[in-house]
């Protein structure tokens, strides 16, 4: 499929697929110089569909509406000119073997990127923050209660090294019943069914605090705890979708010090285009230049660690062509 | 002399008899699973990852000295492996008496029974989850009742948890058995 034409003003676009009860991802990305950085038969040549790790601009599946950042590394150019892609729509196969072909015709929605930006220039982004009720938490003191409190600061102290803050912080309860996430695709899914309230909110990455986090697929028995959730990497560049949101667990994270912070700092990373520098089978993750494979110092390390703060330059230009990055002076997008 | 050597070997003695920490053997790899904040392995790579498994991950979910995220996440992942193994470690922690461990661990295991066990044998599934509804601990009825709607035929659950809610005092669980009635009552069986 072409995507519209890609114009010289804009270095960056964001490629939406909207299609339920099928797992999402691009199986080609060819530019106009004919280079495919998603190359032609990487699906033969992966463990699993979930995400291409050989691609150079990596690219992550999502269950019913899945989100692409085009590049997601400085080391793709997106050249002006005439740009085609190819869908893979799959699901897990029910006998844990692995995962089958669906077709389909989804929707496509392309979100071009604004004039570039410096991977450390100062830039805002908008929060919305939605209280499930667990842990007595409520959007009327949400921003007093010391955990949520801390996630905010947190954030600051993180993100400032690229020269993000949050600008905007809106706090809405949720109606019973949502305290729990148990099951994260599928047609009638509660990850879905949560993220779906980001709807007529003002544009803002939404964040949505329940008390157990479980990942469940509709086709594959077995479900793991996690603490954080991002509804795709990197997530929507719209409210409203059943992607757009990221779910954190307040279960499991206390302690000394409280993991939560830094886990809503780690999943707002995901949300922003950023993949792990690692991965915890030890395949090669995020692709950039700049960091290194297995740094326990860098924010998107896998793994929950105190240390793991830091962010590079190739990590700021990525968060910075997030439709959801914007310079101070501008709206919110 | 000899009354000081008899002091200094006292404590390597009992240095010698210290118990080992449970888990203290499962991989690296394995341990890597375990501690990702937002990521799940699929059955085969976590058969990769340690060639004992099920045993690995009840030892770590058994294991005190081990942190609460990885203790809860070994749990999870038993229900994710299709072994009579693995349902057989899975069911243990179902049937561990109220107080013999840490009441969450429990809840955790409810969940994860549901979506794993639960769902490969629509015929057991019910009967096994349904006695936790009157579990003397409340956090554990209120996860038999967000479990009992993971099955593959949720609306077999409804007069069970219609029968729950008439006598259940606890206002947690009779939240989490509400919710849960809506669900088996909106649910088609599949």
């Amino acid at each position: 499929m072409p995507i519209p034409l890609v114009s010289a003003i804009t270095d960056s676009l964001t490629l939406s697929i909207d299609g339920a009860g099928t797992w999402w991802t691009l199986a080609q990305l060819t530019g106009p110089d004919g280079i495919s950085p998603v190359s032609k038969g990487w699906l033969g040549l992966e463990v699993s569909p979930l995400t291409c790790a050989t691609c150079l601009n990596r690219v992550s599946a999502a269950p019913g509406f899945a989100t692409f950042q085009i590049p997601a590394t400085p080391a793709v150019t997106l050249l002006p000119g005439g740009w085609t892609y190819r869908l893979h729509g799959f699901r897990f196969t029910k006998d844990d073997k692995g995962f089958e072909p669906v077709p389909g015709a989804p929707e496509v929605c392309v979100v071009y990127g604004k004039e570039p930006m410096a991977p450390r220039q100062a830039a805002l982004i908008d929060l919305n923050l939605f209280f499930s009720g667990a842990y007595g938490i409520h959007a009327d003191e949400a921003l007093e209660h010391p955990r949520i409190a801390s996630v905010i600061e947190e954030f600051n102290a993180v993100w400032a090294q690229l020269g993000l803050s949050v600008r905007a912080i809106r706090a809405y309860d949720l109606p019973p019943g949502h305290e729990d996430v148990l099951s994260t695709d599928g047609p009638d899914d509660d990850l879905s069914a949560l993220f779906a309230f980001s709807a007529g909110k003002p544009p803002g990455i939404g964040i949505f605090f329940v008390k157990t986090l479980l990942v469940s697929h509709t086709d594959l028995p077995g479900g793991a705890v996690v603490l954080g959730l991002t509804g795709s990497v990197p997530g929507p560049p719209l409210v409203g979708t059943r992607r757009s949101g990221i779910a954190l667990s307040l279960d499991l994270q206390t302690g000394m010090p409280d993991g939560l912070p830094l886990t809503a700092a780690h999943e707002i990373g995901h949300y922003l285009g950023l993949f792990h520098v690692s991965e915890a089978g030890g395949s090669p993750a995020d692709g950039l230049p700049d960091t290194a494979d297995g740094d326990k110092s860098n924010l998107m390390y896998f793994a929950q660690n105190p240390e793991s703060t830091g962010l590079t330059d190739d990590q700021g230009w990525v968060v910075h062509r997030s439709p959801w990055v914007y310079p101070p002076g501008l709206e919110a997008p | 002399m000899c009354v000081s050597l008899r002091w200094l070997l006292a404590p390597l003695a009992v240095l010698a008899f210290a118990p080992q920490a449970l888990a203290a053997d499962v991989p690296q790899g394995l341990r890597a699973w375990l501690r990702a904040i937002d990521t799940v392995p699929t059955p085969d790579v976590l058969r990769r990852a340690s060639k004992r498994c099920e045993h690995d991950l009840d030892a770590v979910a058994r294991d005190p000295s081990e942190g609460i995220y990885l203790r809860h996440r070994a749990i999870s992942f038993l229900s994710m492996l299709p072994s009579a193994e693995a349902e057989s470690r899975l069911t243990a922690w179902l049937d561990k008496a109220p107080g013999a461990t840490d009441a969450a661990l429990r809840e955790t295991a409810v969940l994860a029974w549901a979506t794993g066990p639960g769902r490969r044998d629509v015929a057991k599934a019910l009967p096994k989850l349904l006695p936790l509804l009157d579990d003397p601990v409340a956090g554990v009825r209120a996860a038999t009742a967000r479990a009992a709607v993971l099955v593959s035929r949720p609306r077999d659950a409804r007069a069970h948890l219609v029968a729950r809610l008439a006598k259940e005092q606890d206002a947690k669980v009779r939240a989490a058995l509400e919710r849960a009635i809506t669900t088996a009552t909106n649910a088609r069986n599949h």
